[in-house]
């Protein structure tokens, strides 16, 4: 432990100039006075200096050990305890006088280290209660079967679920960071936000406006519901972001208008051969003397026009049971889940089980009905036979989907079946009979003696409507394209520098991929597959894809076959190649188009310009160029060959979507490797491709 | 021996021309118009063919069919179903239950008495 530097000079420079004083005294004594006594009086006032000078220094030293030493330990310590480690012990000595101050700063020092953790803990929990909380809410959203957008206040979308992609099937524009007004008409929505902005300041003002609109570019209809996001006071009078809810209401649309129609058609249908059949009848009843000709005339009238209602009757019929059942609400259910969902319902009742038989598959059914029906069934069975046990099967038959729930015992009578018709399913809005779920589902419900286990009866209840196409896609593994390398640019895009300044790891990317029927665009070889995925902030976005089937208009070459598996006869329902340019070009926008040897599926892309009048002025990045930045051309720069190196794992690859996606992961593994070379901006990266060229 | 037929139908209309046809077809016809009454005469006379209407007070005709169905005695009966409701479903339960056809109402004569014969010469 040492003094700091001022100190020290203070003591030396007093000790200097005392010091001075007594040999001037001693100097000046000898020179005016030579008398002995006088010289020796000198030497007293001399000694008493020297004496004086030795006390206070060792009165200095004593303080500077007991006093000074402790002091600058404590406020060194006190700065360590402040600034880094609040549990640092104060090293002084025990002889200091200072007395219990530094363990006074020991414990002040051991009780903000304690409120520091504290405060860290609270924070840390905090943070996780806010993340669980965060989950959670994600996945109320991700599971609700309402559309939900969230947009910021510049009407950018920054949140989506599921159900919306569904609800507004795929659509291209539906896209982080892309405009609402590219996906919903703009006037409806700046009406509601108009109407909200000028009920804020009403006491009870209404929190949300409705409104009915229209996909853009497609025939859905949406019935939607608009709120403001939170409630910032600092943004009174500004724009502020914005929720919108919303549900298809194309197929309620669609069945109101079939039903109105089949009415009034039905009603005009119906009044020409009722008029023809009324009179013609009311002649022969009311003219009985008329002659036979005539009778005969009339009576033809009347079994023309019979014919004519009965032909009629057929029709609306078969219209009309299109139309029941549609506004009921079925929903997708694994048969093993319904199954599950009614012995959960039955193990509270304690006395009956269920058990599920037969292979299980997907219904498209009312769920909830349909187990409060079973469920009442099973009693009623268990009341007339005392049985306990039953088994479910779900089956495919001709044209519909059964269920069959078999027991051992004998078949229920139709009183009996009907008494079970006559329930009221009182957990269900509007406590609907089970003969009108019934009815609704389109359905009956009959008893026989079981078809093969001549031992058990069972209850068959048909679910027309509720089959359903399960089939996975099938995986085929290929042998991977050949590689071409093009070094000529990149990019055409228009000058915009902020874009071009933005670092790799922030820009909006669509990684794509096409398949064609060859690698010779001027010999006529042609799109026949397009897909890409978009990446955001490092995120590929799995669920913002692109996926395409493209009919060529021209065979597909055998030997091309190999390397992409498309068919002749899987693109002949599929669009041309100029229709399906201007959905991609939508999903594109203006984000930075990547793709691995990028110049030849740009070349196919841009080749459609001058009939479709679609530019791609996107800047484009090549991930091939990009991986030649990073190793060189000595190594494998085929797709397969950096995936392997770099341990990408994709599914499906050497299909357009799954190429992307092996693409879009690549792109993020080589933004990471290129910082470090100083490649950072999107204009760094494409320099470096161009040097590479030259 | 003609054959003889059971006319079931709550309709007294509907009964009038179907028993008209069935005579003049050649066959023995008797009528009833209800449920219950079709089973006492499906008891009291055994006939060899039962035209039965689907919606009926008191018993319908799902009801009439199965009882039928469930008495060995009267394996040999047939039954045609006949109802206003033209749905696919109901048909199916129909046959389910045992009947040998089904009639949807209205019907073209003709083809009740084809199927008719149809069924009895099978």
């Amino acid at each position: 432990m040492s003094m700091p530097d001022p100190n020290k000079k203070l003591l030396w420079s007093l000790l200097v100039v005392e010091l001075a004083i007594i040999l001037l005294g001693i100097g000046g004594s000898s020179v005016s006075e030579t008398g002995g006594e006088v010289t020796s009086k000198w030497w007293v006032v001399a000694g008493v200096g020297l004496g004086m000078l030795t006390v206070q220094t060792l009165a200095f030293l004593y303080y500077q050990h007991r006093l000074l030493k402790p002091i600058f330990a404590i406020h060194r310590g006190l700065e360590i305890i402040l600034r880094t480690n609040a549990a640092h012990e104060v090293d002084v000595s025990d002889k200091s006088l200072l007395g219990d101050l530094p363990d006074l700063l020991e414990q002040l020092g051991t009780e903000l280290g304690r409120n520091r953790t504290e405060v860290a803990t609270a924070l840390k929990t905090g943070a996780e209660t806010t993340n669980v909380q965060k989950s959670q809410l994600e996945k109320v959203i991700e599971g609700l079967k309402e559309g939900v957008i969230v947009c910021d206040r510049n009407d950018r979308i920054t949140l989506y679920n599921p159900s919306a992609v569904t609800i507004l099937d795929d659509h291209p524009a539906l896209g982080l960071k892309r405009s609402i007004f590219d996906l919903l008409p703009r006037t409806p929505i700046e009406h509601s936000l108009q109407i909200l902005h000028a009920e804020e300041d009403k006491v009870q003002a209404n929190k949300a406006a409705g409104f009915v609109c229209s996909v853009v570019d497609e025939e859905i209809m949406l019935r939607c519901h608009l709120a403001y996001l939170g409630e910032d006071e600092n943004l009174k009078n500004e724009r502020k972001g914005f929720v919108i809810t919303f549900e298809d209401v194309t197929a309620r649309q669609m069945t109101r208008l079939k039903r109105n129609r089949l009415l009034t058609s039905t009603l005009q249908a119906l009044r020409g051969p009722m008029a023809n059949l009324r009179a013609a009848a009311e002649n022969i009843v009311t003219y009985q003397d008329m002659g036979a000709e005539q009778r005969i005339a009339f009576v033809n009238i009347i079994q023309e026009e019979s014919c004519r209602l009965s032909a009629k009757l057929d029709e609306v019929e078969k219209d009309s049971h299109e139309l029941v059942g549609d506004d009921w609400e079925t929903t997708n259910i694994y048969s093993s889940d319904l199954v599950r969902s009614l012995a959960r319902r039955l193990s509270h009742k304690g006395k009956i089980e269920v058990t599920m038989t037969g292979v299980p598959m997907w219904m498209t059914v009312d769920s909830h009905s349909l187990i409060i029906m079973l469920d009442l069934l099973m009693q009623h069975i268990n009341v007339h036979q005392g049985v306990t046990d039953f088994d479910l099967e779900v089956q495919i038959g001709e044209n519909t989907q059964y269920l069959d729930l078999a027991w051992q015992g004998q078949p229920l009578s139709s009183s009996q079946l009907s008494s079970w018709r006559h329930d009221e399913l009182s957990d269900v809005v509007g406590k609907p009979t089970v003969d009108e779920i019934l009815q609704r589902m389109g359905s009956e419900a009959w008893s026989l003696i079981h078809p093969r286990l001549a031992a058990d009866a069972m209850v068959r209840i048909p679910l027309p409507g509720s089959i359903q196409q399960q089939t996975e896609p099938e995986v085929k593994k290929l042998p991977p394209r050949p590689i071409n390398y093009d070094f000529s640019p990149t990019s055409e895009s228009s000058d915009d520098s902020e874009i071009w300044n933005t670092p790799l790891s922030e820009l909006n990317y669509v990684v794509f991929d096409t398949e064609t029927t060859g690698l010779h665009i001027e010999d006529g070889d042609q799109v026949i597959s397009i897909a890409g995925v978009r990446v955001v902030n490092k995120r590929i976005l799995s669920g913002e894809i692109f996926d395409q089937l493209v009919n060529p208009g021209r065979k597909i070459p055998k030997e091309s076959i190999v390397f992409h598996g498309i068919t002749d006869e899987m693109v002949k329902d599929a669009p041309e190649f100029d229709e399906v340019l201007p959905r991609f070009h939508s999903f594109v926008q203006d984000s930075v188009l990547v793709a691995h040897n990028a110049w030849f599926d740009m070349k196919f892309l841009r080749s459609r310009a001058p009939f479709t009048g679609l530019r791609f002025t996107n800047p484009v990045l090549d991930t091939l160029m990009l991986s030649v930045c990073v190793h060189g051309t000595e190594v494998d720069q085929s797709l397969d060959g950096i995936i392997d190196r770099l341990g990408i794992d994709i599914f499906g690859r050497h299909t357009a979507l799954g190429d992307s996606m092996a693409t879009a992961k690549l792109l993020l593994a080589l933004i990471e490797m290129l910082e470090p070379r100083g490649i950072i901006t999107l204009k760094d990266a494409v320099d470096s491709s161009r040097e590479l060229q030259l | 021996m003609a054959n003889s037929i059971l006319l079931v139908d709550d309709e007294p209309n509907i009964l009038l021309s179907l028993e008209f046809l069935m005579k003049r077809a050649g066959y023995v016809v008797n009528t009833a118009e209800d449920g219950e009454v079709a089973l006492e005469k499906i008891r009291d006379l055994k006939p060899d063919l039962v035209l039965l209407d689907v919606n009926m007070p008191k018993k319908d005709g799902f009801e009439v069919c199965e009882t039928v169905r469930a008495n060995p005695d009267w394996a040999d009966i047939k039954i045609i179903m006949l109802t206003a409701k033209g749905r696919e479903i109901e048909k199916e339960k129909g046959l389910a239950l045992g009947a040998s056809d089904y009639i949807t109402k209205p019907f073209a004569t003709k083809d009740v008495i084809d199927r008719v014969k149809a069924i009895l010469e099978a």
